[in-house]
């Protein structure tokens, strides 16, 4: 295995170098993963890892002595979902690094377990961190275990990462979309699977007391808590606000409990759809748009935007437990 | 529970209550009117309305045909009929302290000529139509309701809703316990408390995202420093409701909110609004 050792981005201190790693086997994850750490770690920057529990054992063992300069994170705590996973990042960028501290991060998502809907939004995630973080001092490598990952999300890792490192080689991604059109491009083509018979349909107008008394009775229902009720009054009051507020206003809610799961789909009869990177970016107090959205993606387990010709859906999924 | 306002019958209007009065014709007007002075005249109580749009020989010829004897009441001074623009914001400026003070005095010369109380309604619609003057005035209305709790005076403050904005309306039915006739049902409410803090009570949100606004300036008119958001009652608020009170914070008021539900409390990290410079959330 040969591996190009790219310079230190030094002339890109403040800004985001996201990079994907995909690999066959143990010893080319190692080959990558091993170096990129060391090298931080001489470097004395901020050194993280948050990978499967098995590659995390492989590089403690690789590492030896310099396992201790390494941060290792859980990943079921890091990427419980992407809205939270934004939040973390966040919060870290904001503690960590506001001192002009510079940081890497060594993320191997884990994808067993996870369905297709979540791994969708994943896809999206991974777009949307260029954006969101492009100012960050963070250098990450997102580590793909080509054997784990269906076959459609290893197309889209060159389309999301700028960098990838396939079979040794690191190489400008020359396949890599912008996020806005990456984005655009996955919520037109993603079908959502239709709601079950039974749903309910609530009428959507400015009556948002009345909608949020049903809403919780139709959550309850489902099995969700108090609490997680709550967040979904929050999320769908403000998919209907902004659908009163900026769009045509004119459209229905489904919600229907399925699976240990609660889920509300606000279809836009205009089939407008929000901007792609509408609620990620950091709040600022004199900001106009994509407050609610904000709250929409920190509060709901899932957030699916489909922009299919029969028109415009969104789609929230709440976990009942 | 504190809640948002109920509906009244103006004629069982009692001393302390304060309640906010809706009409949409001059008839529905007097027809109201005349019952909110017969439960003055059986308590005895002197009574003072100020009319706005209407001169008041037209309201006195209007009571007449709804059967009060009008000619008897203002000739025994029982009844006053006031012009309200000249009574509350002479020359041309309302000063809702200088207003509060007159309420006093009447007060005060009302029980010395043998009556039980006074018994106010006055036309208040005009008062909610500049923004400055709005949160003056709703400022006062806050601040009235607590002088009003305990006192010898009754308060019915109308506004014709044919001339009044929907969130004018609206925020006018939010800051009065009480309402009749034609007034908004206001989906959230906001009164004084005993330290001088807003309770805030009911669901805030898209309808009532203007309203809101209004009141909320009307705090910090009312406490230009400080303001305490008293939220215990609150059931639901939006990201835009939570907005104008950050809005609040970065114009530099120290804004204290207290007592926020669960559902009200885990939207402030997500949106910021706890981290604010100025902004202090108490349990």
């Amino acid at each position: 295995v040969t591996l190009d050792v790219r310079p230190h981005p030094a002339s890109r201190d403040h800004a985001l170098v996201h990079d994907a790693l995909v690999f066959a086997d143990p010893a080319s994850f190692l080959s990558v993963a091993v170096p990129f750490l060391r090298e931080g770690i001489a470097a004395r920057e901020i050194v993280f890892a948050v990978t499967s529990p098995a590659n995390h054992a492989r590089l403690v063992e690789a590492l030896g002595d310099d396992a201790a300069h390494v941060e290792f994170g859980d990943p079921d705590r890091f990427f419980p979902r992407p809205g939270s996973t934004f939040a973390t990042y966040r919060t870290f960028i904001d503690e960590r690094l506001s001192d002009g501290a510079h940081a890497r991060v060594l993320a191997e998502a884990v994808w067993a377990g996870r369905d297709a809907d979540e791994v969708g939004e994943w896809v999206r995630f991974e777009s949307t961190v260029n954006v969101v973080f492009a100012d960050a001092p963070l250098q990450v490598v997102c580590c793909y275990d080509d054997a784990q990952i269906p076959a459609w999300v290893t197309d889209t890792v060159a389309q999301t990462h700028p960098t990838v490192c396939h079979g040794g080689r690191w190489d400008a991604s020359a396949a890599y979309v912008e996020p806005e059109r990456f984005i655009e491009e996955l919520e037109r083509c993603l079908d959502l699977p239709q709601p079950p018979a039974g749903a309910a349909a609530l009428s959507v107008d400015s009556d948002l007391r009345q909608l949020r008394r049903l809403l919780r009775g139709e959550a309850e229902r489902a099995g969700l808590d108090g609490d997680k009720a709550d967040d979904v009054l929050l999320a769908v009051t403000e998919l209907v606000t902004n659908l009163i507020r900026h769009s045509s206003g004119v459209g229905e809610l489904l919600a229907w409990g399925e699976d240990g799961r609660f889920a509300c789909e606000l279809r836009d009869a205009s089939g407008s759809r929000p901007p792609a990177l509408a609620g990620y970016t950091a709040l600022e107090v004199g900001q106009e748009g994509g407050w609610g959205l904000a709250l929409v993606r920190q509060l709901a387990d899932l957030v699916q935007v489909s922009g299919a010709d029969a028109g415009s859906a969104i789609r929230l999924t709440f976990e009942a437990a | 529970m504190r809640g948002r306002s109920t509906v009244v019958d103006v004629s069982a209007l009692a001393p302390g209550d304060h309640a906010c009065w809706g009409f949409a014709s001059d008839e529905a007007r007097a027809s109201m009117l005349a019952q909110y002075v017969h439960g003055g005249v059986e308590r005895d109580e002197r009574i003072v309305y100020l009319a706005d749009g209407q001169a008041p020989d037209a309201v006195a010829a209007r009571l007449a045909g709804a059967g009060v004897p009008v000619g008897y009441l203002l000739g025994s001074g029982q009844l006053l009929l006031l012009d309200a623009r000249s009574a509350l914001a002479p020359g041309g400026r309302f000063d809702g302290g200088a207003v509060l003070q007159r309420f006093g005095v009447a007060a005060a010369g009302a029980a010395a000529e043998g009556y039980t109380g006074v018994r106010t309604a006055a036309d208040v619609g005009w008062l909610l139509s500049d923004s400055a003057t709005s949160a003056a005035f709703l400022a006062f209305e806050l601040q009235a309701g607590r002088v009003l709790a305990g006192s010898t005076m009754t308060a019915l403050c109308g506004h014709d809703t044919r001339r009044c904005a929907a969130d004018a309306r609206t925020a006018l039915a939010a800051v009065h316990p009480a309402r009749a006739g034609d007034a908004s049902d206001a989906s959230f409410g906001a009164v004084l408390g005993a330290g001088g803090e807003v309770l805030v009570a009911g669901e805030v949100d898209l309808v009532s995202a203007d309203a809101w606004r209004r009141v909320l300036a009307a705090a910090a008119c009312e406490a230009s420093e400080a303001v305490t958001l008293d939220l215990a009652d609150l059931c639901f608020i939006d990201v835009a409701g939570l907005r104008a009170v950050a809005a609040l914070a970065v114009a530099g008021t120290r804004v204290t909110l207290r007592s926020p539900r669960p559902i009200v409390r885990k939207c402030l990290p997500v949106l910021g609004v706890d981290a604010l410079p100025g902004v202090e959330v108490q349990p």
